[in-house]
């Protein structure tokens, strides 16, 4: 979530070093994780679908985005990183994991505020709550890695 | 927690997905998050020229109007009109068009014009023009800005004076967004304390502040995972 991409690749690097100062390490990634996030993803994009009832179609200008989109991975992963994996961990083992769930849906929301607005504290919040959700159901950080990358790369493409 | 009690919270939260999706105005672009990849704002009389939008719609009895759009081609769309179910109601054919127009004669009393004045009109074919049929089927307006600050509001020409619009930010490009029950000729406006009007280059966001707010909030949070942290091995 940047507006450029000095600043979404310093964005990047800020979450990874603190990511990495909390103690927190990523783990082993699995492929049933990483199918739960493909589907994960795909319900993200189905609820943009069905509920703004917009048409999906890939946009014209693909080659615009070949720089885009490596770049929006890194974010979504460095977010998911700090949120639903040191963050969801630490809280989850401290006051259980509905303090987590809430506490990483509020942070999510929150951090979009600065560039989309109070407008779009509803939508990141059920965000939130569906990529923490993916979190508890497979105890692992991979499955919302994978949903949001994918949810925000359709941002893109479609 | 279980699995069900995970499953449930999924089930929750692609139940609330849908329905923020329905009742949000059909806004804000990206669909959740991302790098914004914004094209120069085209001006009018500027090369190259803004583009204009039209989409031709049958006869529409009460509620069988689709949800509908139509948007101009940059990117992202410099101007964009959502329109929902029931918004129209046609005994003939009609037409949606977006078109950049000069800024006609009477300026805002509260600001200066930001960018380009957009003709918005639904016209049948027989000349007759047409808006939303109440307010609950307000048209969503969309313009881009050429920056973000000082927010703009986006104002309706009603015959000799400009009315605002409850105007919220839609994000990439300088977006702006704001519902409105009529159409005809809008612009974003910049409020007279504020500067970088009259449809210059944009600066974009203020990318600094922005990046410097989330440090600030991220590091806040690594401080206080690192306490957990050490409150449980201690």
């Amino acid at each position: 979530m940047a507006a450029s991409t000095p600043a979404a690749l310093l964005f990047v690097a800020a979450l990874l070093a603190l990511t990495g100062a909390a103690g927190w390490r990523p783990g082993a990634v699995r492929p049933r994780h990483v199918a739960a996030g493909v589907l994960g993803g795909v319900v993200l994009v189905g609820a943009w679908w069905l509920g703004a009832g917009v048409r999906l179609q890939l946009v014209a200008n693909v080659a615009a985005l070949a720089w885009w989109s490596p770049v929006v991975v890194a974010v979504a992963v460095a977010e998911e990183a700090l949120l639903r994996g040191a963050l969801f961990g630490a809280l989850q083992e401290w006051r259980g994991p509905r303090t987590a769930l809430a506490v990483t849906s509020v942070a999510f929301a929150v951090m979009h505020i600065p560039l989309y607005g109070v407008g779009a504290v509803p939508l990141d919040l059920a965000v939130g709550l569906w990529l923490g959700g993916l979190r508890l159901l497979t105890g692992s950080w991979t499955a919302p890695a994978v949903a949001h990358a994918l949810a925000d790369l359709a941002g893109g493409w479609l | 927690m279980s699995r069900k009690a995970a499953g449930l919270v999924l089930l929750l939260a692609g139940v609330l997905l849908t329905v923020v999706w329905r009742v949000t105005p059909a806004a804000s672009p990206p669909v959740y998050d991302g790098v914004c990849a914004a094209d120069p704002y085209r001006a009018l009389g500027s090369s190259p020229a803004p583009t204009s939008a039209s989409t031709m719609y049958g006869a529409v009895t009460t509620g069988n109007f689709q949800t509908s759009e139509v948007v101009t081609t940059e990117t992202p769309p410099q101007a964009q009109l959502l329109l929902v179910d029931g918004t129209f109601v046609s005994p003939e054919p009609f037409t949606v068009s977006i078109t950049p127009i000069s800024p006609p004669g009477p300026q805002p009393s509260d600001g200066s014009i930001d960018g380009n004045v957009y003709r918005i009109v639904a016209v049948t074919a027989s000349a007759k023009q047409l808006n939303p049929v109440d307010a609950a089927h307000s048209a969503t307006l969309l313009l881009r800005a050429t920056a973000t600050s000082p927010a703009r509001t986006l104002e309706r020409l009603d015959g000799t004076t400009w009315t605002d619009v409850k105007t919220l930010l839609a994000g990439c490009g300088d977006t702006f967004e704001a519902a409105t029950p009529r159409l005809g000729d809008f612009a974003l406006v910049v409020p007279k304390q504020g500067s970088g009007g009259g449809g210059g280059g944009g600066t974009g966001p203020p990318v600094v502040p922005i990046v410097v707010g989330l440090v600030v909030i991220l590091l806040a949070t690594t401080l206080g995972l690192i306490r957990l942290n050490r409150s449980r091995s201690g």
